[in-house]
């Protein structure tokens, strides 16, 4: 087993190699650097040519990728070429706060999951399925932008307009450290982010709930005279929630990388906003920044995952 | 079953904390290790002795500034802020006239600080100029200045302008003597701060011997200005605070506190205006403005004409230019050659007829603006004796099939261009913004009528303006037509967008001249360098009114509307007059809040 | 639904069981799909729009959908246009019906591509094992780690620089709805080949694999005649999510510009439309493809769920 480790590892970084170089021919080809002064008429040729030279675009592309590659590899992810700033400080500062609304969306969302699921499943084909499928489906059917702004406009402007306690919009000037005032910020952003992921995760989760419910050793259980309940939770429950739990450690790491669109409906300053602002300007080194952080995190807890599965299913074994 | 769940859960558990624990535990609201934190070391204690009501009022940025200091940065939104911190030599006011600002006199030829061949400068400071920590404000500052501009170990955005003067005599504190090489007419947007300009005054007792300025933290967030208001603090990617400079040669400012919140999109802050969380915004676009003036009178909206204009231009790219530089090497010549048909003036002039621009401009902006006739709208600079072409579908049939192109029976115009066959289905290319999108919806249904086919093509602006070496379409000179704004501002010189020797192509990738327009009568470059050789004002109108007339009659593009700078702002905020040249930063130590 | 089902009546189905005749599986799924009364309600909902759209394409003509009218731009819903007019004056009515005709293609296509890649390169790797394994699920690694709106934005631009016109039917489309479905396709596989790879390495390993083994059976044959049909379970929800998802990518691929370009209609670009006119209180520009697209993305997924609880034939709980 030590040697598969060891091998995931190995091949682990070549896929960061694969993923930074792809992103870095993508990012370049897809938004020029040079474009925002493309609208300067008082700005000479050679001063163009300077910025060109300065930020290093005259270089051949894959020149390029190994000079970032190189820095990269000491720790240090480069300046960007819009803001100035070392792209390991713009990080840092939005990191904090993008954990905090992701990982309270992910915890409500579990939370939201698991007993949706759980009912539905246990009640296959009732009302009461047929409602919280409806209901989860609508939730993920709508587009996240429109879900945001709509909320924004009725519980931030419209209700202020009426007179009723209202949330905030996002662009007051407020202070993260005061936890009253982030509990204020966090309950529109986070309500938007549970009504979308919730229905995906409670679907797999009743599926899967479902699939061990028809097994032969529930039958056998059921038969030998165990509760409804003791059946539901000491076996049934056990077995569903690996694969739920899987799909829930694969999808730990991209929390790192923030909600774009929430994040940008609600001025929330985080690493979403900071990636999709950046890569509509070509600024690689803070795009590759982020993507080499939230690479990383997703190699890691693959491994992680795939390890604890075999761990946990006696019946895998690996090549 | 039972222990190795547990050992999944631990596993997975141990691993957040790792992950968690990598991440560097500073918090967002570190300000960026550029020392914007530290309040500047102010000297004098302000000379009124009564405390100030508190005034604040939050306005709302839809893009953080990079730098500051304009020299340094690309933004508007930089040039905008450089007008509340920092101050000009002299500056245009609301009026759209040339005043005095830390200038003690504007220099003309009638004072004599204009020489007569225009080539020597005198720049006259008021006295007694302090820089917000107390330290005097001298010529040295303008030597500094422009030392730094064009020092090469510095990389500043443009050396453009600094480096025609070839050096600069400082006599004593308040006079600065410009050597200039050659005439460069616009002068006053040197050393001066504007929404179009960008020369930000700097401290030399602070930068004195330092280079790499682009890096250097107090041109990422000076804690030395000589404007109305200073920085106090700026949490990157949330807010910025400024509060007023108590060494502020000119008006005190009213306001206690200005907060700039960076919002990600206008929607975001329309809402922010409509709740109170934002007193004023400053980027609206045209198509907001019914929503604005709904909000009366809550909050009320401004409209400002600008001499900024969208336009629709056609490829004039050409492969056998004639025209030759001072070397005697040719220039002008493009890639690939554009549309051939545009080459006729009448087929352009054609195109011109078939745009209903009025209707455009009643519906799309809702008639809060107008159709110019060309390159500078809402300025002295307009010739006003030209007028708009009308909207004429019939006349412009009639010019394309006097100029050999009919309608086919698929509706569509063909013939023959220099022998070969050609065809009206041509590219309009810009970017995905909806306003462009229902102009461009609108001129391909105008288009239609008079038998030419438009495929429309929407890019993002970040590879609508790239570069030739990205492959950016119009560089290439891959396009039919496109649209998008300029604009030639405080001073009217177009040289870079239309000269011969701007054409982007290989041996010149950073050109330009999107237009890929090289007159190969020669004298549209000639108009050119005869307004750029004189600064007189009435010297240089008339050479400006040809330029005019001159693409009017040739038809070289299509303007289609004026742009407008639209504000909104909350009622309890007074705002003091703006205007396209000054901006709405034009006079900052006006702004007030109500009772 | 086979000729013997359409002729015998359930009485007799019931009577027929007791005597010991078995029933095909095909028989046992329509009867388990007509069970699950929100998956009936989804096949019709389907069939309704269908019905709508393709009625709709026939009454009304292309240029009922793309006629510009500047004047009437922005009016609300009348007796003149249905569902109001757009921000050219286009009836947007008209427009759902064409829209809906081209999302619809879009989401099926892209579904294809999806399925196809997924299946093939998760069980091929799961099946092979060894190197031919880690090969493949690196690769897959690699494409989950980076963003999939970050891979969809370089894709379209990367892939849509000069996509030609296509000439069907004697309509014209713009190239880019071949382009959406390419990069719809290309970015949503991986999930589908992460699952697929699990589940066929669970059942490789189990008896009745060993026993076909044993018997001789070659390798193409237990592909597809054993392991491939006992994940159909995983493969039909994802492809039914998938249509959903790929419904809701074009809208974001829309949102971005990337999409199909106008004057063709999809439901999405006709949101991207509508969001820079919500403010004003335009609500008709988006809550009618809105309204569509939940309809559909809803009934499809209902749809597809019992089609998933039809198909498995270990959830026989309930007959």
């Amino acid at each position: 087993m030590w040697s598969y480790l060891a091998r995931r590892i190995i091949q682990g970084f070549m896929i960061l190699l694969i993923i930074t170089l792809l992103c870095f021919i993508l990012t370049r080809l897809s938004s020029d650097p040079m474009a925002e002064y493309a609208n300067r008429p008082n700005m000479t040729e050679a001063d163009r040519e300077a910025i060109r030279a300065r930020l290093g675009l005259d270089q051949p592309i894959v020149v390029q990728y190994f000079k970032w590659l190189g820095i990269a590899a000491q720790g240090d992810l480069g300046t960007s070429f819009f803001s100035h700033q070392p792209v390991t400080l713009m990080i840092a500062q939005r990191l904090p706060l993008t954990l905090i609304l992701m990982g309270t969306s992910e915890v409500f969302i579990i939370i939201f999951a698991l007993i949706l699921g759980l009912v539905a499943a246990v009640r296959q084909y009732s009302f009461l399925d047929n409602l919280i499928t409806s209901f989860s489906f609508i939730g993920f059917s709508m587009p996240i932008f429109f879900l945001a702004l709509g909320s924004m406009q009725i519980f931030a402007v419209q209700f202020k307009a009426w007179g009723l306690p209202y949330l905030p919009t996002g662009a007051d000037i407020w202070d993260p450290k005061d936890p009253l005032a982030l509990a204020r910020h966090l309950v529109l952003p986070v309500s938007c982010l549970v009504a979308i992921q919730t229905a995906g995760y409670s679907r797999y989760l009743r599926s899967s709930i479902l699939e061990v419910l028809g097994m032969d050793y529930v039958r056998t259980a059921r038969s030998k005279g165990l509760s409804s309940r003791s059946v539901l939770f000491k076996h049934a429950l056990r077995n569903a929630i690996l694969p739920f739990v899987t799909i829930v450690g694969l999808d730990i790491p991209f929390l790192l990388g923030g909600a774009l669109v929430t994040e940008s409906v609600f001025a929330w300053p985080g690493m979403g906003r900071l990636f999709w602002e950046y890569a509509q300007r070509g600024d690689y080194p803070v795009v590759l920044g982020v993507l080499l952080l939230t690479s990383t995190a997703v190699v890691f807890f693959t491994i992680v995952v795939d390890m604890a599965y075999t761990l946990v299913d006696p019946r895998i074994r690996l090549s | 079953m039972n222990s190795k769940l547990y050992l999944l859960l631990v596993v997975l558990v141990l691993s957040s904390m790792v992950m968690a624990g990598c991440a560097p535990a500073t918090t967002a609201t570190t300000a960026p290790a550029s020392g914007a934190t530290q309040a500047p070391a102010a000297t004098q204690a302000p000379a009124a002795t009564t405390a100030p009501a508190d005034k604040t009022i939050t306005i709302a940025y839809t893009q953080e500034p990079d730098n500051v200091v304009s020299e340094y940065s690309n933004m508007t939104y930089s040039a905008w802020l450089d007008q509340v911190v920092g101050a000009s030599f002299v500056t245009w006011d609301a009026n759209n006239n040339l005043v005095a600002d830390l200038a003690a006199e504007v220099p003309t030829a009638a004072n004599g600080d204009v020489s007569a061949d225009g080539l020597t400068i005198t720049f006259k400071l008021k006295p007694n100029l302090k820089w917000s920590d107390g330290q005097p404000l001298t010529s040295k500052d303008i030597l500094f200045t422009w030392q730094s501009q064009v020092d090469p170990k510095n990389a500043p955005i443009s050396r453009s302008g600094y480096t025609t003067i070839t050096s600069i005599d400082t006599p004593d504190d308040t006079t600065a003597v410009l050597h200039f090489s050659s005439v460069f007419a616009p002068w006053p947007t040197l050393f001066s701060v504007g929404p179009n300009t960008t020369g930000m005054l700097l401290p030399s007792h602070v930068l004195q011997g330092q280079t790499g300025l682009e890096k250097n933290a107090e041109i990422h967030s000076p804690t030395v200005v000589a404007g109305p208001y200073m920085i106090k603090e700026w949490v990157a990617g949330d807010h910025m605070t400024l509060v007023p400079n108590p060494n502020y040669y000119g008006n005190k400012p009213n306001l206690t506190q200005i907060n700039i919140k960076f919002v990600p999109d206008t929607t975001t802050a329309l809402a922010a205006l409509k709740t109170g969380d934002v007193d004023f915004v400053p980027d609206f676009a045209e198509s907001d403005i019914p929503t604005l003036s709904a909000l009366e009178p809550a909050q009320h909206l401004r409209v400002d004409s600008t001499p900024e204009f969208e336009h629709l231009l056609f490829n004039l790219g050409i492969t056998n230019s004639t025209i030759k530089d001072s070397t005697g090497a040719v220039v002008g010549n493009s890639d690939i050659a554009g549309f051939c048909p545009f080459q006729d003036a009448n087929v352009r002039k054609a195109i011109y007829l078939a745009i209903d621009r009025d209707t455009i401009v009643k519906t799309l902006l809702f008639g809060k603006t107008t159709a110019p006739t060309s390159l500078w709208p809402n300025s002295s600079w307009y010739n006003t004796t030209l007028t708009e072409y009308p909207y004429d579908p019939t006349q412009a049939g009639q010019l394309l099939d006097t100029a050999g192109y009919k309608v086919g029976s698929d509706g569509i115009r063909a013939g023959t261009c220099n022998g070969k066959p050609v065809k009206f289905s041509i590219s309009l290319e810009t970017t995905v913004k909806q306003l462009r999108q229902d102009e461009q919806a609108a001129i391909q249904a105008n288009l239609k009528q008079v038998g030419i086919d438009v495929k429309t093509v929407a890019t993002p602006s970040g590879t609508f303006f790239g570069s030739y070496t990205e492959g950016a379409n119009m560089p290439l000179g891959k396009f039919d037509m496109a649209i998008y704004t300029t604009g030639f501002y405080p001073d009217p010189d177009p040289t870079g967008s239309f000269a011969c020797a701007n054409v982007p192509n290989k041996a010149n990738p950073s050109g330009n001249n999107n237009y890929h327009y090289c007159d190969q009568t020669g004298q549209m470059d000639t108009l050119f360098n005869q307004g750029a050789a004189s600064a007189d004002p009435a010297t240089r109108k008339p050479i400006y009114d040809s330029i005019q007339k001159y693409q009017y009659d040739q038809a070289l593009f299509v303007p289609l509307y004026a742009r407008a700078n639209v504000y909104g702002y909350s009622a309890r905020l007074v705002f003091p007059p703006s205007s396209g040249f000054c901006g709405w930063a034009c006079n900052m130590s006006a702004w007030d809040v109500t009772k | 639904m086979t000729a013997e089902n359409a002729s015998i009546p359930l009485l007799d189905l019931k009577a027929a069981e007791s005597i010991g005749v078995a029933l095909t599986p095909g028989q046992l799924a329509w009867r388990r799909f007509r069970k699950h009364r929100m998956a009936v309600i989804g096949a019709i909902g389907i069939s309704l729009l269908l019905l709508f759209i393709i009625i709709g394409s026939i009454v009304v003509p292309e240029t009922g959908a793309n006629n510009i009218d500047l004047y009437h731009r922005l009016s609300g819903p009348s007796m003149v246009h249905w569902f109001g007019s757009d921000s050219t004056g286009r009836d947007v009515f008209n427009r759902i019906i064409y829209g809906g005709q081209i999302s619809l293609f879009i989401g099926i296509l892209a579904v294809v591509l999806e399925v196809t890649l997924g299946t093939v390169i998760g069980g091929v790797a799961a099946f092979f094992g060894g190197w031919v394994d880690a090969i493949l699920m690196r690769f897959t690694e690699a494409m989950l780690a980076i963003p999939s709106l970050f891979l969809l934005i370089v894709l379209a631009k990367f892939l849509g620089q000069n996509a030609p016109t296509i000439n069907i039917f004697g309509r014209t489309f713009s190239g880019s709805v071949g382009i959406v479905i390419l990069v719809i396709g290309m970015t949503s596989w991986m999930y589908l080949a992460r699952i697929v790879r699990a589940n066929v390495l669970s059942l490789k390993e189990l008896d009745y694999i060993s026993a076909a083994k044993a018997l001789g059976a070659n390798y193409p044959r237990i592909f597809f005649n054993h392991l491939i049909p006992n994940t159909l379970g995983p493969i039909i929800v994802t492809a039914t999510l998938g249509v959903a998802n790929a419904i809701l990518t074009e809208a974001y691929v829309s949102f971005l510009g990337l999409g199909v370009q106008p004057p063709t209609s999809t439901w999405g670009n006709m949101m991207d439309q509508a969001q820079s006119f919500l403010i004003q209180g335009v609500w008709w520009m988006w809550v009618f493809p809105s309204i569509f697209i939940v309809f559909t993305i809803l009934s499809i997924n209902l749809m597809g769920d019992g089609l998933r609880d039809a198909f498995d034939p270990r959830s026989s709980r309930n007959l």
